[in-house]
């Protein structure tokens, strides 16, 4: 008797199962597929209007551009140091990354493998600073750089953003895990310290490596306030500094008189490099950004 | 013992030479200028900083009747108390969609969903300010179809606080989906079908199996959203300035309006100190709640 019912009642789950089986993922499919349009929508329309002529822009409204036009983009390049903001944002965005994983690594290295004494007060420390937001440290460093002069240079581009506790804290998290028998050969070798950081664990940590590479290299290469108030001259000013410029809405500081047609091919053009990278290497950075989350 | 001993601090001595660069470039960028500031927050100063003139705690207390100062503290609030939950529904449930699909399709929805972060802030404003004009824009193209009025998205102060909020969505969910996506893809099969075998339907399984076991996935997505809403400025600063009426403002646009355009650098240090400790009180208070639930 029991069993029966048992028997009936996983009879009754299997074909219910087998039904939303069948029934569900159309559902899915087209709530997903409908989400994801909304999602990149938005550059595919600011692609299709850069191509669009300004006359056409702000009288119809269609998906498709009726008439191409590259006038936009002959805009931007000519009125705006645009290859010059490109140049700056690489040379900003790669120098930091580098002189930061340097500077993480061997910080993160130590903290996780060596005794010393305040190791726990550095960690303590580092901890807490993930908790202060830049926007305190910024009118600070705007001050000094304006008594020292900086502005309007890769010094201050570059300098103010070489702090940065998270590398240190992913790394730390890294080599907690890392082997200790590899450290230990490379002694009995008789590599130095350093030199078994430098030639075994470091080229070792590949993976960390290019996870924290590609969450730095983004964050900097995105960041808009301190390049935007160290920048008075357009040609120190890095990629998304410059094509906030053309922000068709014009606030008062900025006194824009471009149409939304040249403000489109400037986020255009600013938006390739980052989506370019991002495409290629999106198994990293996926990579990273679970590492992040799910250990860190 | 001696010998012990000499290899310690030896060890010891080359462990401070390794932290020694990050050591320095923390001292002098992080905490040197954050108690700069909290020093500055006492003082009534603009750039020019041999004119300042002490206030004490008297610019704490200003702050308590400065209404455009309070507007941006509710309005910080509202803006994580809004944001926040939504993207982590939203991500969630476009995360346990996209779980069903094929791995390629899977990977492709999930780059989708990330370009907007990718893009960044800026550059994403700007495609939405296009979206959201009043008059060409496709957002009120849409809602003519509907018979809707033209909505004055950014420039009417009953709208502004949520098209800013819109723009915030976009793009912070994409971490948070491939967060969760790793999460789901990491509950163990048997509990999939031990769960099947009891006889639990859909909604029970997303509910009682799925939610639970990504449970510390989703503390962190909490923890990391928070603290990135709190600071947003990049979209205030974009699409409204604020405005209109300081509808939109939020404490981080409001330190950047302080201290750059008015230049009221030792008031826009003292908000700083306010958020600052806010974002301290809210995190360990998450971290709390963290090491409770796990």
């Amino acid at each position: 008797m029991r069993t029966t019912e048992v028997a009936k009642e996983t009879m009754r789950n299997r074909q219910l199962r087998g039904k939303k089986k069948a029934a569900i993922p159309v559902v899915l499919w087209i709530l997903g597929l409908v989400a994801g349009i909304l999602w990149i929508f938005p550059f595919y329309w600011m692609l299709a209007t850069s191509l669009k002529p300004e006359s056409s822009i702000l009288t119809s409204v269609s998906l498709v551009p009726e008439v191409f036009t590259f006038e936009h983009y002959v805009t931007v390049f000519t009125k705006a140091p645009l290859l010059r903001w490109i140049a700056n944002s690489v040379i900003v965005a790669v120098t930091v990354t580098v002189a930061r994983l340097g500077v993480s690594s061997l910080a993160g290295y130590a903290i996780a493998r060596m005794k010393f004494v305040g190791r726990d007060l550095v960690f303590l420390l580092l901890l807490g600073s993930m908790m202060i937001p830049d926007e305190i440290t910024v009118v600070p460093l705007f001050i000094w750089v304006l008594k020292l002069k900086l502005a309007d240079s890769y010094w201050a581009l570059i300098v103010p953003q070489l702090a940065g506790a998270f590398s240190v804290l992913f790394y730390r998290q890294y080599f907690l895990t890392f082997p200790r028998d590899l450290e230990d050969a490379a002694a009995m070798d008789g590599c130095s310290s350093f030199q078994t950081f430098r030639h075994v664990v470091f080229p070792l940590a590949k993976s960390a490596t290019t996870a924290c590479t590609i969450i730095v290299f983004s964050f900097v290469w995105n960041d808009y306030l301190w390049p935007m108030l160290v920048s008075f001259k357009e040609e120190w000013m890095t990629l998304p500094v410059g094509a906030a410029i053309f922000n068709p809405v014009g606030f008062q500081q900025t006194g824009n008189k471009f149409g939304y047609g040249t403000a489109m091919a400037v986020i255009v053009v600013a938006a390739l490099p980052t989506l370019a990278f991002f495409l290629g290497l999106q198994r990293y950075f996926i990579q990273g950004i679970t590492r992040e989350g799910l250990k860190g | 013992m001696k010998k012990r001993l000499n290899r310690i601090s030896r060890g010891s001595l080359s462990a401070y030479v390794y932290i020694a660069p990050g050591y320095f470039a923390f001292l002098a960028l992080i905490l040197g200028p954050l108690a700069y500031s909290v020093y500055l927050s006492f003082f009534n100063a603009s750039f020019n900083l041999e004119a300042r003139t002490f206030l004490g705690l008297g610019q704490y207390l200003g702050l308590a009747d400065d209404l455009v100062f309070l507007k941006a503290l509710m309005n910080t609030f509202k803006y994580v108390l809004i944001v926040v939950p939504s993207a982590i529904v939203l991500s969630l449930a476009i995360a346990l969609i996209i779980e069903k699909f094929g791995p390629r399709l899977q990977g492709l929805f999930r780059g989708a969903f990330y370009l907007p972060t990718v893009a960044g802030g800026v550059i994403l404003s700007i495609v939405w300010i296009w979206i959201f004009n009043p008059t060409y824009g496709l957002f009120n193209y849409f809602l003519g179809w509907f018979g809707i009025q033209p909505v004055l998205w950014l420039a009417d102060s009953s709208t502004s606080f949520m098209s800013v909020c819109v723009v915030m969505l976009t793009y912070t969910i994409g971490q948070p989906i491939i967060l969760f996506l790793a999460g789901l893809a990491g509950i163990p099969q048997d509990i999939l079908d031990a769960a099947t075998v009891d006889g639990v339907n859909g909604w029970q399984r997303i509910f009682l199996i799925k939610v639970p076991c990504i449970r510390p996935v989703m503390l962190f997505v909490l923890a990391t959203l928070t603290i990135q809403i709190f600071q947003s400025w990049e979209t205030v600063f974009m699409l409204t300035q604020g405005g209109p009426n300081n509808s939109s403002t939020s404490l981080v646009f409001l330190i950047y309006q302080t201290a750059f355009i008015s230049a009221k650098v030792g008031k826009a240090a003292a908000i700083g100190v306010i958020l600052t400790v806010i974002i301290m009180i809210v995190t360990l208070l998450q971290i709390r709640m963290w090491k409770e639930k796990i």
